[in-house]
């Protein structure tokens, strides 16, 4: 058999490449599957959330009433690349960040036989990023420090191997942080098989939390 | 959706290829191909929520009303037939309630020489089988493409075929690839204009309707073959 995989298409939208799983530029139809805490979150297309475009994705745990640990949970659901590698990255900011205790973004992994998930979670209210263990626990990232700044657009890249179930890097404003020693986190057995992408925000003491995202893509990760 | 030269900021891109695109459809135009199918109520439309990205998706349901088992909805897309070659179709599915799905298939008919020549893939989601239909006209199974898909997952599949020899080249469901080379289609009897049908031709279980959603599908044809 000839390897027309070789053959990669010139296409006028990069979705329907296969090695693309979510290519969301925030300005269509809102697909995610969501949950939350409060009755009253926010999880829409809003222009003020754009960083490009008209629109971008807006985030917010509650909008009467806010309590602490607050959250909003969106998720996308699709297979694994032919390589399987995985790489998810976005563009994030948080209009206030003393507010937003944490904004989760996880690589999970179900292999139709255990789950595992890559995760970093960046603490825009005490300026600190961590990644998740195998243990379970979130680990700070000292070679990625950080002082968030409210309205200031940051790039997040999350990169995993669910071969080994073993990260690759995170990269964050312009730092890197190699995690290729680090195993994925597997915290239950599952049947399933599918990869997804999962963005959780937290609300601090004093919420609500918020963020803003845009240009949001997992595909296959061609580099490694 | 992005641009290309967003993308080129991402992560570097693949490099030229001469295949030439015949079809795109992601439906975010909210034009569907035709439908048909055994009730009077199915579904062929493009709705919001069937979009994998962008605005809208290709939204296929056996029947709005009164479901039965068996029941059957088909979405074609025709177009003229390319120079003799390598034809490729791919695109992305995902399943509702898999119990509701008797099958599922990829079905591309080649009008050509006065015959037509079908090429068929076939899910069965409940059993993990998958199938493509032989020279003869019979389904045969392909132990290499064995899964079983879960319910809202997003799944890839590309059948490429060579409409001049009017034979299979391979399959992919999901993650999986069958080499399907040298296996003829099946001349499914007299035809007239040259050109190609390509379907979603579905069946509901024995707990109907089924819901599918499309999006993002191509069809290119990649060399002369």
């Amino acid at each position: 058999m000839r390897d027309y995989f070789g053959n990669l298409p010139i296409v006028s939208s990069m979705g329907f490449m296969r090695g693309i799983m979510v290519l969301d530029d925030c300005e269509g139809t809102m697909t995610w599957i969501v949950t939350g805490t409060g009755g009253d979150d926010v999880h829409a297309y809003e222009t003020a959330a754009a960083w490009q475009g008209e629109k971008g994705l807006h985030l917010k745990t509650r909008t009467t009433a806010t309590a602490q640990d607050d959250w909003v949970h969106l998720q996308k659901i699709f297979d694994h690349p032919a390589s399987g590698l995985l790489v998810a990255r976005l563009r994030l900011c948080t209009p206030d960040a003393a507010k937003t205790k944490s904004i989760i973004v996880t690589l999970r992994d179900d292999d139709g036989s255990q789950q595992y998930a890559a995760a970093i979670m960046l603490a825009p209210a005490t300026n600190k990023i961590y990644y998740l263990n195998s243990a379970g626990a979130y680990v700070e990232l000292t070679a990625i420090p950080q002082t968030f700044a409210n309205y200031n657009w940051y790039t997040l890249e999350l990169a995993a191997d669910c071969r080994t179930h073993k990260y690759l890097h995170v990269r964050f404003n312009g730092l890197s942080a190699d995690l290729s020693a680090q195993a994925m986190y597997n915290d239950a057995a599952t049947s399933g098989r599918s990869a997804q992408l999962r963005l959780l925000v937290t609300a601090a003491v004093t919420g609500p939390g918020e963020a803003y995202m845009d240009n949001i893509y997992v595909g296959e990760y061609l580099e490694a | 959706m992005m641009t290309a030269a967003q993308i080129v900021v991402l992560q570097s891109p693949p490099p030229p290829s001469r295949a030439r695109i015949i079809r795109q459809d992601n439906w975010d135009d909210r034009s569907p191909p035709s439908g048909s199918g055994t009730g009077d109520d199915w579904i062929v439309e493009c709705w919001p929520e069937a979009a994998r990205n962008g605005l809208y998706g290709l939204y296929c349901k056996s029947r709005a009303t009164t479901p039965t088992a068996g029941d059957t909805v088909t979405a074609t897309i025709t177009t003229d037939l390319p120079v003799p070659g390598i034809l490729e179709w791919t695109g992305w599915y995902r399943y509702q309630v898999l119990a509701n799905v008797n099958r599922k298939r990829w079905l591309i008919e080649l009008h050509t020489g006065g015959r037509n020549w079908q090429c068929v893939i076939s899910q069965y989601p409940n059993s993990g089988t998958v199938k493509y239909q032989n020279a003869a006209g019979a389904a045969i199974t392909i132990d290499a493409l064995a899964q079983d898909p879960d319910p809202n997952v997003w799944y890839y599949w590309r059948l490429v075929v060579n409409s001049n020899l009017l034979q299979y080249v391979s399959a992919t469901v999901g993650e999986k690839t069958a080499d399907l080379s040298g296996i003829g289609a099946y001349d499914a009897g007299a035809a007239g204009d040259s050109l190609i049908n390509w379907q979603f031709s579905n069946i509901a279980g024995t707990a109907p309707p089924l819901t599918i959603h499309h999006d993002d599908c191509m069809i290119r044809r990649l060399g002369a073959g």
